[in-house]
């Protein structure tokens, strides 16, 4: 029996997540590293950077490139399913970028605002209160709050806490990431930018807001058409109401699914295994994963995110685990597939469609 | 998604299974990312601004000096001239950490005083750090011998100025850390200040003043400056004002609510 | 359910698709360079005669 989630282990290591974590922290040592051993002796000044704001400088520019990449990995994987395996493990990376951010914030602390008559917490609130004014902002506050996000969001990464919040109400929270981009460009733009004579850091910051904007954007639109296009095929179908328009049996290549957009924006994923087809909620129960873009594995659709698992006909896991999606009732036409609209409650049985191979798949 | 060219092969986490073109694909994106990153690292790492040659010379050793405490505008020193510099001069004083000397030499301000502790050196300004045991107490008359006084040379007026830079703590700008300057800095310098640190006026202008760069702040009674000075501190700022010379050491003295953020 | 996040999704990334190239444009142009063209003046001439004050002599 596979292993998708029954029991709350601290984390289910295989050896992708290995070497997904190994990875990442190859590439945070390798910059922490480069930045505050290598590239000062290439620095071109009087005196060197005091060590404890070079570290602070590079947790700091650390914590908001692994978050831009971040939240790259979403819209990638939609353009291209190659980088569906990024998503696999992305909380650890989110830990990670957490952990590193955390590692900033505390450096800045022990520098900035410790040794005074105030205590170091009461001075990072208390020194700068310049909010009426753009130039000179305390643009700390920015920082801290978005550092509260990822702690919130780091320490509510585990299965548990989907499980106990509900998947709804978790990824709502877990929304919250784009509100602490948002709150980390702020902070920067206002910050260190200011304080830099070179055009460099300005760049990278653009750069990163062009790429994490423009792929969501990008992303998002293509859907959209898709969407659209799905829909107005279904809506086009000559078939008596309720029934529409799902496609073509031939389109549908054995063991894979394709998702079709309803009018009122819900999505069916309809999979063809074997010679039968069922039609189940596009909608992961873990983490609302697309199901018509994953595969039938063992007999089961699988979700392209993590792997979750759902009989075709009735939308179950299978035991031990209790996951269920909303089934659908399907019916053929000629070679065209008609589907009802109306959810079946999840985990309701529905007879699968018996389909005939085409005489030209099959002597 | 059904429809691509070339199947990548399906990725499910759990199985240790990776169809090979797909494994080659994200061997790639690995070794994109950490190859990425370590370059994004050592750009941002080299795109230093300069911090100046501010520096804690702890290499010139423990200094001693006599001369007047003076409170206003912050705690400063008249050193008195002696064999070794026999040039008057006038040094501004701090303590280790975000503290003032006050407390410790509440009771010793206008009086002939023994001052041991290390520098701090930016270009020709520089400001000594009180530390140690017995490092800051007042000079005791030998037996018999009259009480040795020293009267510091009046202040000399150099006219009003109108002058453009930053206000910076003395204590971080002169080499407490580098950079010290800055809105990045903007907090720890508003800390510094107000927990003691003189404030300084950094010229935009190499020597704007009488060859001088950096100018002791005070408020146009030659005070402290108000509780308010925060909001021009680390901002490019034009400011006018009366300027002093205390021996080499030069006073700006302002109407802190007059300063124009540029 | 997916559809609604769909939805914020879409809207927010819209929203700070705005927002945030309009915040770091703000943050270029408030910049400061700091004009060069302007350099320290003398405002007045130190009064001349008894100008010297005891000024720092007295605490």
């Amino acid at each position: 029996m596979r292993t998708m989630s029954v029991r709350y282990a601290p984390v289910g290591w295989n050896r992708n997540k290995i070497f997904y974590d190994v990875v990442l922290l190859a590439a945070v040592v390798a910059y922490i590293l480069l930045y505050i051993k290598i590239a000062p002796s290439f620095q071109d000044v009087t005196r060197p950077t005091s060590g404890a704001i070079l570290r602070a400088q590079a947790f700091g520019t650390c914590a908001f490139l692994m978050l831009t990449f971040i939240l790259c990995i979403g819209p990638l994987a939609r353009l291209d399913t190659r980088f569906l395996p990024l998503l696999y493990n992305r909380r650890h990376f989110g830990v990670i970028t957490c952990a590193v951010a955390f590692t900033h914030a505390s450096t800045i602390v022990s520098i900035y605002f410790s040794f005074s008559p105030l205590n170091k917490y009461v001075a990072v609130l208390a020194s700068n209160t310049s909010y009426d004014r753009f130039l000179g902002f305390p643009f700390e506050t920015f920082g801290i709050f978005a550092l509260f996000l990822l702690l919130v969001l780091a320490a509510t990464s585990h299965d548990f806490w989907l499980r106990f919040l509900t998947p709804p109400i978790w990824k709502a929270i877990h929304i919250s990431i784009y509100v602490a981009y948002a709150a980390i460009v702020c902070h920067i733009v206002l910050g260190s930018l200011q304080s830099k004579q070179s055009p460099l850091l300005a760049a990278v910051v653009g750069l990163s807001v062009i790429a994490v904007t423009g792929l969501h954007l990008i992303a998002g639109r293509i859907e959209r058409q898709k969407d659209r296009n799905t829909a107005e095929s279904a809506s086009e179908s000559t078939a008596e109401a309720p029934w529409v328009l799902a496609g073509q049996v031939d389109d549908i290549a054995d063991g894979r699914g394709i998702v079709v957009a309803l009018e009122d924006g819900e999505r069916v994923a309809v999979f063809r295994y074997g010679d039968r087809l069922s039609a189940l909620a596009n909608v992961c129960a873990h983490q609302n994963g697309p199901l018509g873009e994953g595969r039938i594995v063992d007999g089961y659709v699988t979700c392209p995110w993590h792997g979750f698992q759902y009989r075709p006909s009735d939308g179950c896991s299978p035991p031990p685990f209790t996951e269920k999606a909303a089934t659908y009732r399907l019916r053929l036409d000629g070679r065209r597939i008609l589907l009802d609209p109306r959810p079946n409650e999840p985990g309701t049985h529905v007879e699968p469609v018996r389909v005939t191979p085409t005489s030209e798949t099959e002597a | 998604m059904a429809g691509r060219a070339r199947d990548p092969g399906f990725f499910v986490g759990y199985l240790n299974t990776v169809p090979r073109p797909l494994a080659i694909f994200l061997v790639v994106v690995a070794a994109a990312l950490v190859g990425g990153m370590a370059g994004l690292a050592f750009a941002l790492g080299t795109n230093a601004n300069d911090p100046g040659d501010g520096t804690f010379a702890r290499k010139l050793g423990k200094q001693e000096m006599t001369g007047v405490l003076l409170e206003k505008p912050y705690p400063i020193l008249r050193v008195r001239p002696d064999a070794k510099n026999p040039e008057a001069r006038t040094v501004m004083l701090t303590v280790p950490g975000k503290r003032s000397v006050k407390r410790r030499g509440r009771k010793l301000f206008g009086q002939l005083v023994d001052v041991k502790g290390f520098m701090f050196q930016r270009g020709d300004i520089d400001m000594l750090q009180v530390q140690g045991k017995k490092s800051l107490q007042a000079v005791e008359a030998g037996e018999g011998e009259p009480p040795p006084t020293f009267t510091p040379a009046p202040s000399e007026p150099l006219g009003r100025w109108r002058l453009i830079g930053e206000i910076c703590d003395s204590k971080c700008h002169l080499g407490a850390m580098r950079p010290g300057d800055g809105l990045a800095h903007k907090a720890c310098a508003n800390l510094c200040i107000s927990s003691g640190a003189p404030p300084i006026f950094v010229t935009q202008e190499e020597g704007a003043v009488a060859g001088e760069t950096f100018l002791l702040m005070a408020d146009e009674a030659g005070g402290p400056l108000p509780d308010h000075f925060g909001d021009y501190v680390a901002v490019l700022i034009q400011l006018e004002g009366e300027v002093e010379r205390l021996d080499d050491l030069l006073v700006f003295k302002v109407d802190i609510d007059k300063a124009k953020v540029l | 359910m997916l559809r609604r996040h769909r939805a914020a999704h879409a809207y927010m990334w819209k929203a700070l698709a705005i927002f945030l190239p309009a915040m770091l444009i703000a943050a270029l142009a408030i910049r400061q360079h700091g004009p060069t063209e302007k350099p320290a003046v003398q405002l007045e001439e130190p009064a001349t005669g008894a100008g010297a004050s005891a000024e720092g002599t007295e605490s």
